[in-house]
């Protein structure tokens, strides 16, 4: 994934707002998965964010130290997240978790149990 | 009270916590804004003597006070604005001011900045909304010659009072900023008392403006946090329910004592009539703590209001936020708004005569 560039952000953040066929829903999900986030302890270093012209879907990729790597559970039962994908990094020794996460509306598709 | 995005200090040295007194010596102001929670405007001539407020500061840093915050009115417009600053940093206060920047040339501003460690200067947005919002043509190009001055001389930063559609320049805002090597943008939403009421009573945000608005913040701070510390005034639901302590939740009321007075109110008021509340500027004066023209010692006000009042703040925060956990279409809010709100249906003015509060 490349780093978003200075030109992009104004055009990428105006044109998914602006967006006709973005709910309230969606803003509310996007809105609790980024506070979810930040709670769980996450630098969030970069976001991907897809979808024509709302976003559908937003890659966020955060960095968690190691000795935080209890947060995990927390991270994964919340339902937010679609996809995480998660790295061990550092050089020499690893120091910290590169977390990618995908946030998507899954809620309503999931069956119900 | 503590940062709303919970953030640590960033203008202190390490290690210190902020622990702010905001000063509004004055509502004299070089312009009338259409958004000024004070109706601040020109002409207004009283103001705050600063032997009393000197006086006050002084006491205020042994209760454990660190920040001095000059608001108004303008704060360059104050008479004895360079005492003030001169005398604060010679207490050990780190000094911010908050203007509009359009008074900043000559010698005296240059003198006052000698003693002044951040300034924060408010923008509107670009040169016609900004202009349109001071009611003055040519406000948005004197404030860039300010800021100009601050620029080489002075870490400064920008604050900028959100309306419902900021979202759509909250990027240029921040792309801006960055230009002009500010290291602060600071936004805060519009808080509907003073002039606003008049001007821009049909403002309201609703929550989808809010979703994006904080959507902007994060993402923004994302892509810009190597070059600015980008500040935003206000709270997911979730980021009050995870810090109980913050609303002094049943499960954590704070100590009741005097000695750890600014550990629970991270600022402290003094408004235009010298009086000392809690919270924020427009808090109900049912909270009032004292008044610096009365004579009496910090530590003993305190004292009485810890006494006669503490229970009370708990309960408005308590019922704030109860209303949030309650209410589940208030996902994204101003928490100290809504206390300030809050503070008046419950202890409105005439309280002051009774003794039992609406409850």
């Amino acid at each position: 994934m490349e780093k978003t560039t200075f030109a992009e952000v104004e055009k990428q953040l105006m044109a998914h707002l602006s967006a006709a066929n973005l709910s309230k829903e969606h803003l509310s999900h996007v809105s609790g998965s980024i506070s979810k986030t930040y709670a769980a302890g996450l630098r969030i270093v970069d976001w991907w964010i897809y979808g024509i012209p709302a976003f559908e879907r937003i890659v966020v990729q955060g960095q968690l130290p190691i000795e935080a790597a209890g947060t995990f559970q927390e991270l994964i039962a919340n339902k937010m997240f679609k996809e995480i994908r998660i790295f061990r990094k550092g050089i020499p020794v690893p120091h910290f978790f590169q977390v990618d996460l995908t946030i998507e509306k899954i809620t309503e598709q999931m069956p119900k149990i | 009270m503590m940062s709303q995005n919970n953030e640590s200090c960033k203008t202190l040295p390490a290690g210190r916590v902020s622990k702010v007194i905001q000063i509004h010596p004055s509502l004299n102001c070089n312009l009338r804004c259409k958004h000024c929670y004070s109706s601040s405007a020109p002409g207004i001539k009283k103001e705050l003597a600063f032997d009393a407020l000197a006086n006050i500061i002084g006491q205020a840093a042994e209760v454990g006070y660190n920040v001095i915050s000059m608001s108004g009115g303008e704060p360059f417009m104050y008479q004895s604005l360079e005492e003030l600053v001169r005398f604060s940093k010679s207490a050990g206060y780190f000094n911010s001011v908050t203007t509009n920047g359009m008074l900043l040339k000559g010698s005296r501003a240059k003198n006052i900045l000698k003693y002044v460690d951040l300034i924060a200067v408010s923008i509107d947005g670009k040169e016609e909304m900004h202009d349109h919002m001071r009611s003055q043509p040519g406000a948005f190009k004197k404030m860039r010659e300010g800021v100009a001055i601050l620029r080489d001389s002075i870490n400064y930063g920008f604050i900028h009072t959100l309306l419902p559609d900021s979202w759509k320049i909250l990027s240029w805002l921040a792309g801006f900023a960055v230009d002009e090597k500010a290291s602060l943008l600071h936004l805060h939403p519009l808080e509907m008392s003073g002039r606003a009421t008049q001007h821009l009573g049909g403002l309201l945000f609703d929550q989808t403006d809010l979703y994006k608005i904080y959507i902007s913040h994060y993402y923004l701070n994302t892509y810009f946090e190597n070059d600015i510390f980008i500040q935003l005034d206000l709270l997911h639901r979730n980021n009050i329910k995870n810090n109980p302590n913050f609303v002094f939740h049943e499960s954590c009321k704070p100590q009741l004592c005097a000695s750890g007075f600014s550990t629970i109110f991270k600022e402290l008021i003094i408004n235009e009539k010298g009086d000392i509340l809690p919270i924020a500027h427009g808090c109900s004066p049912f909270f009032t703590i004292g008044n610096i023209y009365s004579g009496e010692k910090l530590q003993y006000m305190i004292g009485r209001f810890m006494h006669e009042k503490m229970g009370y703040i708990i309960d408005l925060f308590q019922a704030t936020y109860d209303n949030i956990m309650l209410d589940k279409e208030l996902e994204i809010v101003n928490w100290s708004e809504m206390v300030i709100q809050k503070s008046h249906t419950l202890f409105p003015k005439e309280q002051l005569l009774n003794t039992q509060p609406n409850q």
